[in-house]
């Protein structure tokens, strides 16, 4: 493998770095965990990370964890504040999510709509 | 009827909180409530039906389809037996008559129209839920309980409805939250997911202690007011049942306190209602909105299937603020959910 395909994310709550396969990072939202929280990373349809913010949520087991988000609720389900074809681009990796829509979408995430679906743990290295 | 009239008539005045309402359409919010309290009876009456209930229930002589009462409260979880015949009753499939209740009518097969934008909106809610409900009757176990993971996106969608904020925002302006100083507090009781938070935030100028039980509720109302462009230094957050805030906030003091349907939630409300008063200032204003029974166990199922008590009855509530130590400064029972505006004796 070759190193060129590994990048470094810096968790921008407490500056811990994650070196990550650049190829394990999935369109749309994914997550790291990263010691009491999660790093949420927005990557594009190109497969270039964009957007970071973090989440106040510990997933449980190894810490080494990199996952995708998959929505697993019904639309009708979404909150009043969500505005959907904003959010659905976002999940796409079509649009490229503001501050705010990674709010939104780390808040989704604490309430319970999104499943991660695990990346191999050799993807990432803490 | 006399408070109904002056509502109205408080409606054609420009700057009442009653005007306001109005401004958000009034008259919807009122067939918003028609609606989902019949489409909750019906939808009670239809999966009950669909369980074999009703014939495990009815199966008298032919033209006698009745049942005891306090042979069902035995046979079936009580509570939950009592819910589920004040709901039948309330959308009239079935009549009591003394110790007695008869079927009048099967659920039909369609539901009944709804065409509330209001009320559309929780209908996957009241759907999903209710699906719990004969589970619930044989055992008394609540699958979606509030503080269970599951439940947050259910409950997300409930509180956040919008009929129900509306309600919050007429009910801050109803008792003058608004109207105090920049410099005062307000402490909002069962502050959850931060709907009420901010409300308070939007409609006042105070800081707000936000006071509810599960911290990681109290997280994602975090998130909830920075979405909502609000002031989070507003806001101090306390990770503590009602019934135990005394403790960690004993050497504060307030000039108001906010709760929307709490006491229905709580272990012990008149122990909650005696800690606000003693965190109350002399003059403070304390807005309570509270569904009471009957009246609101007629639609009450669906929030009692996630976790909630019975309601206390009007005389209950009122004997519970009076031994709490409030005076009622004025109340409005009528057409919106009960509104009470407490003041410390």
């Amino acid at each position: 493998m070759s190193t060129s395909l590994n990048i470094t994310i810096t968790c921008p709550r407490c500056g811990r770095k994650h070196t990550v396969n650049l190829k394990k990072l999935s369109v749309g939202y994914n997550i790291i965990q990263c010691d009491d929280h999660c790093i949420l990373v927005w990557v594009d349809r190109t497969g270039i990370p964009k957007n970071i913010g973090t989440i106040p949520i510990t997933r449980k087991g190894d810490r080494r964890i990199l996952g995708k988000l998959e929505l697993i609720e019904e639309d009708r389900m979404l909150p009043s504040f969500v505005n959907k074809s904003r959010f659905y681009s976002t999940l796409r990796g079509e649009i490229e999510p503001t501050d705010k829509d990674m709010e939104i979408t780390g808040l989704l995430l604490m309430v319970g709509y999104f499943s991660v679906r695990r990346v191999n743990n050799n993807a990432i290295t803490s | 009827m006399l408070s109904l009239l002056k509502f109205f008539v408080k409606t054609l005045i420009p700057g009442t909180p009653e005007r306001e309402v109005l401004m958000m359409p009034y008259r919807e919010i009122r067939k918003a409530y028609k609606e989902s309290m019949g489409y909750i009876q019906w939808k009670t009456a239809k999966i009950l039906e669909n369980y074999g209930w009703f014939d495990e229930v009815f199966r008298g002589v032919e033209r006698k389809k009745c049942a005891r009462i306090p042979d069902l409260l035995d046979q079936y979880h009580k509570d939950t037996a009592i819910i589920v015949l004040e709901t039948l009753k309330g959308g009239n499939y079935i009549r009591q008559k003394g110790e007695e209740v008869c079927l009048i009518k099967l659920p039909s097969e369609t539901p009944p129209l709804v065409t509330s934008k209001y009320i559309t909106e929780i209908l996957p809610i009241v759907d999903r839920v209710l699906e719990t409900l004969p589970h619930c009757l044989e055992t008394g176990e609540k699958k979606y309980l509030w503080l269970k993971r599951e439940s947050k996106v259910i409950f997300l969608k409930f509180m956040e409805a919008t009929g129900y904020m509306l309600l919050r925002s007429y009910a801050v302006v109803w008792s003058g939250l608004n109207k105090l100083p920049r410099n005062s507090t307000i402490l909002d009781i069962g502050a959850g997911m931060g709907i009420s938070t901010s409300v308070l935030l939007k409609f006042t100028k105070a800081k707000v202690v936000a006071v509810d039980p599960d911290s990681s509720s109290l997280e994602i109302a975090k998130y909830y007011i920075r979405i909502m462009d609000l002031d989070l230094e507003r806001v101090e957050f306390i990770p503590h049942r009602g019934e135990d805030m005394l403790e960690y906030l004993g050497d504060k003091e307030f000039d108001g306190a906010f709760m929307v349907n709490v006491l229905h939630w709580c272990d012990d409300p008149q122990l909650l209602l005696r800690n606000v008063r003693t965190l109350l200032k002399p003059r403070a204003r304390y807005c309570v909105v509270q569904t009471i029974a009957p009246e609101f166990h007629k639609g009450h199922i669906v929030v009692y299937l996630m976790g909630a008590k019975l309601l206390p009855t009007l005389d209950e509530l009122m004997e519970w603020f009076k031994g709490a130590g409030f005076s009622i400064l004025k109340k409005q029972l009528k057409p919106l959910f009960p509104l009470f505006l407490l003041e410390p004796e």
